[in-house]
């Protein structure tokens, strides 16, 4: 089914909006929430969640594209889920990332990041950066994927993984530099 | 700024970033590259034979040629605010049971108020965008218990197919409502098929029958409006859950008890906002809001309704934005003239071209155009129908989607029409049904000269858009199924 089926669903109040969301999208929202949590349990129950983020969010929303609008609430909730939980057992892909980009932090930078205009910044960044560059971060730093599945998803090594990686978080501190987010 | 806060800002980047980096680029090499272009030589030759092979052939009436067949012709007629009949879409099955994995009742924190019913128009009316019916209140705000600058009288509309909903004979409500329309909100009325507009318009921020309207009578919680709802939907574990819900509405963040008083549910409505982390879209948006700028203002005016110039609305908002979508709609059908206006920044986006007075002076009349369209019900013309091989196929029936289209200063109107089938396999484990599709498309041009298309020499002419389908034809030799 389209995703303009789907949402028209949504919109009209249909149960069948959910079910044509898991049959379309359910694998992708498990897969963005186990790789955060590395709990099945708990990527289920997200996933649920995720559902009934959408039913309430639409309508009034029509989001298009469908899929990275599912993607988006799986992904916050399974942050906020992570969040939830004592430092002791935070861990996982999500734990590494933030150690990662700690070294993409300018210096000087305000405790409190305007989120939107952040957020403005990082897709300017990420539209500048090569397109596998690119891929690979959001890879890494959107679905929180292992360095090792990222390496066999674009046939790559490791250690070129992670000195791509390396390389874009150093662009984007420059980046954050020049628009003002440190020095 | 800590690493936490880019992770988190992640989750907003533009959309179309996240779905394209699941796309994987593999190594390329030598051989690879020259089979391709071995590959494409192929191709040419295959099409260059097609092509020739089709040239001088007579093909049945109903089978398209990639030049596009010449068809019948059509008389042409202005565009005015009346609904053509071919332009209501077919009546929507109710909403049956509910949503039986979650809590039956919710109210969420958006627009909330406590209101009046002034009337419940006696007509039906249809969006054309989403192609549904619905039934209007007209509200009397008494109390804004969440969100700003409301009016003092608003609209509402909920879908006809919540059968049950019955908003008159009450006191006063509670509502939790999202705006979806500012001035000049059109909607069709059914019965005299003319264009209505309203000066704002609201919808259940959850169905009008699942808790996002709440009766009341002398001041206390009427439980009949929920009764009369539930009749309609003989589901056990709903009235469980309802029931859990009267229990222990603080757990379930529902405004009422079995007993509460009007000033009860409202402080509890209070208290459950002050424990609210994420505020979602409450405030009332004027039209002074969304045509802030200058740009805006003349646009404006270009949106006003008049003879043969309507525009569906479509308001979306979230906690960081709004933006408001207009698609222009000739007599119901609907056209490629969509232009959007971010409200925060005011910027402008407009997709197709516009349509001139001119243009709608003349146009090719789409209702004539489908009555002289004759299909086979056993002659698709892309599938190849199987009987009893590998499970049975019954014809059901043909849809038609009728639109007008603007491309290139040329003024089109199109009719798309889809024989629909339905595909059964009692044999398989798990005994299915499944429809299938075929479809092909008649465009009418200014002279009322029309051709018969197929999918990819009408994208040729329209380029992508969203009337041509994309669903894979079905093909029961194989047991491929597709939506």
């Amino acid at each position: 089914m389209t995703d303009e089926k789907i949402v028209a669903l949504y919109w009209a109040r249909s149960e069948d909006a959910i079910k044509e969301t898991d049959k379309a999208y359910g694998t992708y929202c498990h897969y963005i929430a186990y790789n955060i949590l590395r709990e099945k349990e708990d990527a289920n129950e997200t996933v649920n969640d995720t559902y009934l983020k959408a039913w309430q969010s639409m309508p009034p929303q029509k989001p298009n594209p469908l899929k990275a609008f599912l993607g988006r609430i799986t992904r916050q909730l399974s942050i906020n889920r992570l969040e939830k939980k004592t430092a002791q057992k935070r861990g996982g892909e999500f734990a590494l990332s933030l150690e990662e980009l700690q070294n993409a932090v300018p210096d000087g930078s305000p405790d409190l990041a305007d989120q939107v205009a952040l957020a403005d910044a990082l897709t300017r960044f990420l539209h500048a950066l090569p397109i596998i560059q690119r891929r690979v971060f959001i890879r890494r730093y959107w679905y929180l994927e292992s360095i090792g599945e990222i390496a066999d998803a674009f046939s790559m090594s490791e250690s070129k993984v992670k000195s791509t990686l390396m390389r874009c978080r150093q662009k984007l501190k420059q980046h954050l530099i020049k628009e003002g987010f440190g020095r | 700024m800590k690493s936490a806060d880019i992770l988190y800002a992640m989750n907003d980047i533009d959309p179309h970033l996240i779905t394209d980096a699941l796309t994987t680029t593999k190594p390329k090499f030598a051989f690879r590259k020259l089979f391709l272009i071995a590959a494409c030589f192929v191709l040419l030759f295959a099409l260059l034979l097609s092509l020739f092979l089709f040239m001088g052939k007579d093909d049945s009436p109903l089978t398209p040629t990639p030049q596009g067949k010449p068809f019948d012709t059509v008389s042409l007629i202005e565009a005015g605010d009346s609904l053509a009949d071919d332009a209501i879409p077919p009546y929507q099955s109710e909403i049956e049971g509910g949503m039986a994995s979650y809590a039956y009742l919710t109210f969420d924190l958006t627009t909330v108020i406590e209101a009046e019913v002034i009337e419940v128009l006696p007509d039906s009316f249809i969006s054309l965008d989403g192609g549904r019916y619905y039934k209007i209140a007209h509200l009397l705000v008494i109390d804004s218990i969440n969100g700003e600058n409301l009016p003092e009288e608003i609209y509402l509309r909920y879908d006809t197919s919540e059968r049950g909903v019955q908003l008159e004979g009450y006191d006063s409500f509670l509502f939790s409502l999202d705006q979806v329309g500012i001035e000049n909100h059109l909607m069709f009325n059914a019965n005299t098929k003319q264009a209505t507009y309203f000066p704002n318009m609201f919808i259940g921020s959850w169905a009008i029958s699942y808790g996002s309207a709440i009766a009341f009578t002398d001041g206390k919680v009427d439980l009949a409006f929920f009764d009369r709802i539930f009749d309609h939907k003989s589901n056990p574990t709903l009235d469980e859950m309802r029931e859990m819900v009267f229990d222990n509405p603080d757990e379930y963040k529902f405004p009422v008890d079995r007993e509460s008083t009007i000033e009860e549910a409202k402080e509890r409505i209070a208290s459950f906002l002050e424990k609210e982390t994420i505020k979602r879209p409450c405030d009332y948006l004027t039209a002074e809001d969304v045509f802030s700028s200058d740009e805006a203002k003349v646009l404006q005016s270009y949106l006003a309704p008049s003879k043969g110039s309507l525009f569906t609305q479509n308001l979306s908002r979230s906690t960081k934005s709004a933006t408001i979508t207009y698609t222009r709609v000739i007599n119901g059908f609907s056209t490629n003239e969509v232009i959007t206006i971010d409200v925060n920044s005011q910027t402008i986006t407009e997709k197709g071209e516009r349509f001139t007075q001119e243009d709608l002076s003349a146009l090719p009349d789409l209702v004539s155009a489908k009555k002289q369209i004759t299909l086979d019900p056993e002659h698709p013309p892309h599938v190849k129908l199987t009987f009893g091989v590998r499970g049975s196929v019954r014809f059901r029936t043909f849809d038609y989607t009728l639109v007008y289209r603007k491309i290139n200063g040329q003024v089109y109107g199109i009719i798309r029409a889809d024989w629909v089938f339905t595909y059964s396999n009692d044999d398989r484990e798990e005994p299915f049904r499944h429809d299938f599709r075929d479809d092909v498309y008649f465009l009418y041009n200014q002279d009322g000269n029309g051709w018969l298309y197929d999918r990819d020499s009408l994208q040729k002419i329209l380029g992508e858009d969203s009337i041509i389908g994309t669903n894979r034809y079905f093909d029961p030799d194989n047991g491929i199924w597709w939506h």
